[in-house]
């Protein structure tokens, strides 16, 4: 005898297979039915890709699912390795409705990678020439381990979204001399902080190093530095929002940085050491950054 | 591959990129070396201040459009190339 649950319907409900004996009020059209994305792609149509990427050796997978005039759905895959910095690619698929795509990493990745990718469709036969893009379908961020694609996540410019943070192991300068660090190509920084160490020789001399941030021509930031290291010894000096008054108890100098400075490229950070001496050794800059890909000039 | 290069325009040392296997770091030497630097007395005041000079020959490895192949990208300047460290 059934205990619970509604008329004619068994008490554990119904199972997925067995038919239903109330009809349900809703009916499908399982024939004629329109694409369900509007994208049409005509012969002369090909999908665009536009990469700009932050380390080389990234093995991109553009998979696609697409509706051919004959009815039938298709899929396929498109692989793909960007050169580091802005790259340009495409393919064919002839005329279809594409339904959608799906875009990831196939290699290991390292931390820190980044790939901001663009698809589109453009009818430039040949990528030497200025590409015309005619429609862009979907662009945003591709990182390790994740995938992205269209319909879905929706489309993030290259200034959008959090950003990837990275920690960077700069330039160790030539013996007495001062370091500098460059934004590369395509990238916007928001500098977070910045660690430096300088080991002075036995010349006397009272070294007084500041930071500069320029933009590869005009110098717009100073830090003033009134605290002098004297000779035969190794200081830190870290970025700090506060100015530092007196010499540290420590061997740690702060100097003052404007807080979440936002870069792009060819802008520099350098150092500017009064009475730097020949003997004197800069170590390597370690600075902590939020990246993101830019078309800037 | 080796793990740094050592810029032969200014001296700098940096880490190898190369391989794909770390994000990508383009050096770039500063636009001046200290040619003399500064002289101080005793109490380590300085009587006479640092000079400076162009960089020779500057290597700058972010990249520019290629000049005659558009699309492509190419290294801004060689320099006095590299030289490999362990």
């Amino acid at each position: 005898m059934a205990t619970g649950g509604a008329p004619l319907t068994p008490p554990s409900g119904p199972q997925p297979t067995a038919i239903q004996t109330t009809k349900p009020f809703v009916n499908f059209k399982p024939s004629d039915v329109p694409p369900s994305q509007f994208l049409y792609l005509q012969q002369n149509d090909n999908i665009l890709i536009k990469t700009i990427t932050n380390s080389s050796n990234q093995n991109l997978s553009l998979q696609y699912r697409f509706l051919t005039p004959q009815g039938e759905i298709k899929e396929g895959q498109f692989v793909f390795t960007p050169t580091v910095g802005p790259a340009t690619t495409s393919f064919t698929l002839g005329e279809c409705w594409l339904l959608s795509l799906g875009i990831q990493r196939l290699n290991a990745g390292t931390v820190g990678n980044w790939a901001h990718v663009q698809v589109g469709i453009t009818r430039t036969a040949a990528l030497g020439l200025p590409v015309i893009v005619h429609s862009m379908i979907w662009e945003g961020y591709i990182y390790n381990a994740t995938f992205n694609g269209w319909p879905g996540v929706p489309s993030k410019e290259a200034y959008d979204g959090a950003g990837m943070v990275r920690t960077i192991l700069g330039t160790t300068p030539g013996v007495g001399n001062e370091i500098s660090e460059t934004v590369p190509l395509n990238r916007r920084w928001t500098v977070q902080s910045i660690f430096l160490t300088l080991t002075t020789s036995a010349a006397v001399a009272n070294r007084t190093p500041a930071l500069t941030v320029d933009d590869g021509g005009f110098t717009f930031f100073v830090s003033p530095n009134p605290i002098a290291q004297p000779a035969s010894t190794a200081s830190f000096y870290s970025t700090s929002q506060v100015q530092q008054g007196a010499a540290s108890l420590n061997t740690t100098t702060a100097l003052l940085f404007p807080l979440n400075l936002q870069l792009k490229a060819s802008y520099r950070i350098r150092t500017s050491t009064t009475n730097l001496q020949a003997g004197d050794q800069w170590s390597a800059p370690v600075y902590t950054v939020v990246e993101w890909a830019s078309s800037e000039a | 591959m080796a793990k740094f290069l050592k810029c032969n325009s200014c001296g700098g040392i940096y880490p190898d990129t190369r391989d794909g296997k770390a994000v990508a770091y383009f050096h770039a030497c500063p636009d001046q070396l200290i040619e003399t630097h500064a002289v101080c007395d005793a109490s380590g005041k300085a009587i006479t201040p640092a000079t400076f000079k162009p960089t020779p020959n500057p290597r700058n490895e972010n990249l520019m459009p290629h000049p005659d192949k558009p699309g492509e990208y190419v290294m801004i300047s060689e320099g006095s190339g590299v030289t490999e460290i362990a």
